[in-house]
């Protein structure tokens, strides 16, 4: 019996080493050279998400705050419009940084609460105004930015 | 208010140390590779199901049994639903009221690690359960007789049904985490457990209270176990796995549990909240036809690969996706640590330190009040991202094992293999797709 048992053991073992192996594997394969090719991209690519998003709101600062404002710089803009419950964003998720602000300029066509979750920040929206909140993610994660009365998720900021 | 219950997502996709792709890749590779050593070592079934184990000590064991301790375990689940009932009935509905955090994070989520250290705790302590012992002394009856009989083909259909409730409530209802909303839902699942106990006996929390079927499945990977002539054995997890019960309802169980988890992750995802929020429906409408899309999905692919196993043997039966559920335990216990890693360590915390102050007065009742939340976890999103990953295919890969034994014991020698072709493929499925899911966006 315990020949049997200590089979049994050291065959659920090599199951489970032969999972990790593989893993395993496919870790020291990414270690190589492809693994800095294909990190790479992402990188840029997330870098260029972002300078997209902040092309795309440059627009939009005049009619939050005169241009030569200073405090704004580096700060990834998000825009987000709400008209009859839809919502528009060109990406559902925005890559940022940890520690850098976010500038969310929200405008709803009903009045509604703006809040950013996981910082826990709330600001009130009145309809048809551009609505600017900032807040600076402090540890990594996805934050989900929602309306309360129409339960909406706006857009979702993913900090690294 | 829900939403301040919630920790915000730690630790994704770029966050691994490996490229995602290669990940979700080396885990259906890693299935693969287990279910061939498998083929290849393991013909005859190994483990032996109830006789298996070894009694535990006598002292311990005697210990464990006493009338004494069993009363002290009663007593505390009863002092401490009384705690937490000063804040849920007395307390401010605000988020600082630890009352959601107690049910959604210490309970629902923690109930996981300690039926895995500690066997099926819930029913040890479990106040409704007490409450119907009392009350039972107090009009010297039998808690264990009902009026009405209890056919066995019920099984735990009831808790299905329960832990289908409980998972609509914390990941469907509108201000779930408000205290109308929570006083409500509870107060109508201690109508229907006691009601229900006072009819057919103490047997009823067995089968139907959310909770205990839960804790009792989860204690089936643990160390513990009773054996059927009452002794307490210490098992194998894996065997102790293998000797559940298998009961009408186990699949629907399962289904329900893994189901759920999929529709939580997959409503964190982009794609899948813009595709919501289009329709023309209110949220709670979409979101129950969200919920009960996902848990079918898994209930067609689970029930499907299970009957298709038998055909394939040789051996069908309707009773196959009940006999093979347990195998599910371990993929579901995955997907929980894959998934609630962070809420129980970070929101785990934060309840322990509000339920300091359960009125919301500046009271420090348990000298937790003043601690602050030790955020390091949240700073670590490769090892937490990396936990995630090794939760999912470990648990797949025990699961693969479960099935495997389970398989060459119910099937004739020579088509074991082939049955177990539908079992292997929706595991592969479950993994790539569970690993897809939690790493949407």
């Amino acid at each position: 019996m315990p020949a049997r048992s200590h089979r049994r053991a050291a065959l659920e073992l090599a199951a489970a080493l032969a999972a990790t192996a593989v893993l395993a594997t496919g870790c020291g394969g990414a270690a190589d050279e492809p693994a800095v090719v294909s990190t790479g991209p992402t990188e840029s690519e997330q870098a260029a998400a972002d300078e997209a998003v902040t092309t795309r709101a440059e627009p939009a600062q005049p009619t939050t705050g005169p241009p030569t404002e200073k405090a704004d710089e580096g700060a990834t803009v998000v825009d987000v419009t709400v008209s009859g419950g839809s919502v528009s964003t060109l990406q559902g998720r925005v890559d940022v940084e940890v520690g850098a602000p976010v500038r969310l300029v929200v405008t709803s066509d009903t009045d509604d609460e703006l809040h950013v979750h996981g910082v826990d920040v709330e600001q009130p929206l009145v309809a048809g105004q551009p609505t600017v909140l900032e807040f600076v993610p402090p540890e990594p994660g996805v934050y989900d930015v929602e309306t309360h009365d129409s339960h909406l998720l706006l857009v979702q900021i993913a900090a690294r | 208010m829900s939403s301040a219950l919630l920790a915000h997502g730690v630790g994704g996709r770029q966050d691994l140390p490996i490229p995602f792709g290669l990940a979700v890749a080396g885990a259906a590779v890693a299935l693969l590779v287990s279910f061939a050593v498998l083929a290849l070592a393991w013909r005859e079934p190994r483990y032996r199901g109830d006789p298996s184990g070894r009694p535990l000590p006598a002292r311990p064991a005697a210990v464990a049994d006493a009338s004494w301790f069993r009363w002290l375990l009663r007593s505390l689940g009863l002092v401490a639903t009384a705690y937490v009932l000063v804040a849920a009935l007395f307390g401010p509905d605000l988020a600082t009221n630890p009352t959601a955090g107690v049910v959604y994070v210490l309970l629902w989520v923690g109930l996981v690690p300690a039926s895995l250290l500690l066997g099926p705790l819930w029913k040890l302590v479990n106040p409704l359960r007490t409450v119907h012992l009392l009350a039972c002394r107090v009009l010297r009856i039998d808690p264990t007789q009902g009026l009405l009989p209890f056919p066995d083909r019920i099984g735990v259909w009831p808790g299905a049904v329960g832990l289908f409730a409980f998972v609509w409530l914390e990941l469907v209802a509108p201000d779930q985490a408000t205290l109308p909303v929570l006083r409500l839902w509870f107060a109508a699942l201690a109508a229907a457990l006691l009601l229900g106990a006072a009819f057919v006996g103490s047997r009823w929390f067995d089968a139907a209270d959310p909770f205990e079927v839960y804790s009792g499945l989860v204690a089936r990977l643990s160390w513990v176990a009773r054996r059927d002539d009452g002794v307490l054995v210490a098992r194998r997890p894996l065997e102790n796995l293998d000797s559940t019960p298998v009961r009408p309802g186990l699949a629907a169980v399962v289904v329900v549990l893994l189901g759920s988890t999929a529709y939580d992750s997959a409503a964190h995802a982009p794609w899948w909240a813009r595709w919501v929020q289009e329709l023309p429906l209110p949220p709670v409408v979409a979101g129950t036809l969200g919920l009960s899309l996902w848990i079918g999905a898994v209930a067609v692919t689970y029930v499907v690969a299970t009957r298709l196993a038998g055909v394939l043997a040789g051996t069908p039966g309707r009773g196959l996706p009940d006999l093979f559920a347990h195998s599910v335990v371990p993929i579901v216990v995955g997907y929980v640590v894959a998934h609630y890693l962070t809420l129980l360590v970070l929101e785990g915390q934060n309840t322990l330190i509000l339920l300091s102050d359960p009125l919301g007065t500046g009271a420090d009742w348990l000298g937790t009040g003043d601690r602050l939340v030790d955020r390091s976890l949240a700073n670590q999103p490769t090892l937490v991202a990396t936990l995630q990953v090794a939760a999912v295919v470990l648990g797949h890969v025990l699961g693969i094992v479960s099935a495997h034994d389970r398989s060459v014991r119910l099937f004739p020698r020579r088509a074991a293999l082939v049955g177990q072709l539908p079992l292997l493929a929706v595991m592969v499925l479950y993994t790539v797709g569970g690993l897809l899911l939690l790493f949407a966006g």
